[in-house]
């Protein structure tokens, strides 16, 4: 016995909800967890001892390792964004707590440089805005 | 009598109908609007209907195994991973699986909280996956509002996937010697009320699947695989069962919480009208299944540490591990030296043992049902390409030559002068 359209009643409902299943994402906010979102880094040069531990736990090899003054052995990690796959494994090599993954996701630049954030040593707590900016 | 051509061109048929080739091929891919990844099928048909369909894989190698070797285990993980788009953290438990058998020859053990959490997160991922699969079903049949409908319910999982691992494809859950992460009661709270919600959601498509006249007319005997040819040429996972075959790995070679008491409650889902249709009943049941495996899981959740340190260095090992992913059996082999990068990696994905039955689907369809028949064995090119070949390689100096006999018997003394010794 065919029965045609059974799911019609369904779009029909659907057409008629007032709640959006959908975001316009730009202008409105989008969804996230509050909590464990794996984002963009946050590094605090204070903390960081140069030890290189970050460098060699990276999977795709995407943190490089720069002179530094403040850092005792003289080296500070810089990580290109463009590569980064946003695994953690970063965080979880960094026994100083010096890097950690933020929830900023929104990453868009125009052109590969812009994705490797030199952030300036004099000031370390702008650090984060410039993160931001790239 | 100088110019005698060697390479003859057979002159093209013409005349009455008789005389004309019965067949004619029609390529389908590697680039084709209807596959999302290239693949190239060459469909030989008979007016509309397709005789023979031939199959050829190797256009997105990229080198993964040979980028294992030169990682560390636990760097591995996360580019395993990036193997499937889809059915991302199966590779990473079949990898971490291998690994951990391989330190349990020196007495390593994970922490059973963490295989837990594992399985939670791999039927997760299974039920996102079959969702998925069925969307795209859907829309490939020209039933776009199904397509949205579930995408919608797909959601749901994806937000409990990105609220317990941080993202939504890559989870990057999983450690050599545990899980990254644990489970807190608000996120098994959430969990349970969306599972609820997702089986509501499930049952109801379901039903739509077994009445609605749009879905059985356009899936009905279309893409039988009968048992018997499913057993000859290998088929796994759903699409197998759909062809009446008991094949399931959590089943047959149980890993991790499937070992457990979970195996008294697994239920290996199968259906038997062999064709497209079946295959999406069988999909539709296995998401139930899942989510009801999953909420059994969170409510007999062990106590524990979710990691315990292994060892750094894994011993010499072969290690073959075996897990269901949604598409099938995955195939990991490791081979360990006591370093900590592993020797060699093989990966041998499902769709790969699938893609033999799709040619034989294809035989006796028309070419208008293609579409939806390589779409059945939710097919994912991408992940198993493990190798490339190149046909003439440098395609653009080649060229055409007519020789005459005497210049190819010179051809062959000069030839064989400069190649040396040469063998095949
Ligand atoms: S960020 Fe942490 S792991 Fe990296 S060099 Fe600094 S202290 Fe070492
Ligand atoms: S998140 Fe992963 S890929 Fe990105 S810098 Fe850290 S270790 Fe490297």
């Amino acid at each position: 016995m065919p029965r045609p359209g059974v799911i019609i009643c369904e779009a029909l409902r659907n057409a008629f909800k007032k709640k959006k299943a959908t975001i316009d994402y730009p202008f409105q906010e989008g969804v996230k967890p509050k909590k464990g979102l794996r984002g963009a880094h946050y590094f605090i040069l204070e903390k960081c001892t140069g030890c290189r531990a970050c460098e060699r736990a990276c999977p795709p090899m995407c943190i490089e390792m720069v002179p530094s003054e403040v850092t005792k052995t003289g080296k500070r990690p810089v990580i290109n964004l463009g590569e980064c796959i946003f695994c953690g494994l970063c965080e979880e090599a960094c026994r100083y707590d010096a890097l950690f993954l933020t929830d900023y996701i929104e990453l868009s630049a125009f052109g590969r440089d812009e994705m490797i954030i030199y952030s300036k040593e004099t000031k370390p707590s702008e650090s984060k805005e410039q993160q931001e900016e790239g | 009598m100088a110019e005698k051509k060697i390479v003859k061109v057979d002159a093209p048929k013409t005349g009455c109908v008789a005389c004309m080739p019965r067949t004619m091929e029609i390529p389908l891919g590697p680039q084709h609007p209807a596959l999302k990844e290239p693949e190239h099928f060459l469909l030989e048909v008979e007016g509309e209907v397709i005789v023979n369909a031939t199959p050829r894989i190797g256009y997105v190698h990229r080198g993964i195994e040979k980028l294992a070797e030169t990682k560390t285990y636990s760097q591995n993980l996360t580019l395993v991973e990036r193997v499937c788009g889809i059915c991302s953290h199966i590779h990473s438990i079949s990898l971490v699986n291998a690994t951990e058998t391989a330190l349990g020859l020196e007495g390593f053990k994970p922490p059973e909280r963490a295989e837990y959490i594992r399985t939670i997160v791999s039927e997760l991922e299974r039920i996102h996956s079959h969702i998925l699969w069925f969307g795209v079903a859907a829309h490939e049949i020209g039933f776009d509002t199904l397509f949205m409908l579930s995408w919608r319910d797909r959601e749901l999982t994806m937000d409990i996937l990105e609220d317990i691992s941080g993202n939504r494809v890559n989870y990057a859950i999983n450690e050599v010697g545990g899980t990254r992460r644990d489970l807190s009661e608000k996120q098994i709270a959430r969990m349970n009320k969306y599972m609820d919600i997702t089986i509501k959601r499930l049952k109801r498509y379901t039903e739509i699947c077994l009445k609605e006249d749009t879905i059985r007319l356009r899936t009905q005997g279309i893409g039988v695989l009968l048992p018997s040819t499913a057993k000859k040429l290998c088929a796994v996972g759903p699409t197998a069962r759909a062809s009446g075959l008991k094949i399931d790995i959590r089943y047959d070679d149980p890993y991790n919480a499937y070992a457990g008491p979970l195996r008294d409650i697994f239920n290996v889902i199968t259906y038997d009208t062999n064709d497209v249709f079946s295959r999406v009943v069988v999909r539709l049941l296995e998401i139930i299944e899942a989510c009801k495996y999953v909420k059994w899981l969170l409510a007999n959740l062990p106590d524990g540490p979710v990691f315990i340190k292994p060892p750094r260095k894994v011993p010499e090992a072969h290690v073959l591990s075996r897990t269901e992913a949604p598409r099938g059996e995955l195939i990991h082999y490791l081979w360990s030296n006591n370093t900590n990068k592993p020797y060699r990696l093989k990966i041998t994905t499902p769709t790969l043992a699938n893609i033999l039955s799709v040619a034989e689907m294809l035989k006796g369809d028309y070419i208008a049902d293609s579409t939806i028949t390589l779409a059945s064995i939710d097919p994912c090119f991408s992940c198993e390409d493990r190798i490339i070949t190149i046909i003439n390689k440098d395609r653009r100096k080649a060229k055409v030559d007519n020789l005459t006999m005497d210049q190819l018997r010179k051809y062959s003394r000069e030839w064989h002068a400069k190649n040396k010794r040469w063998k095949k």
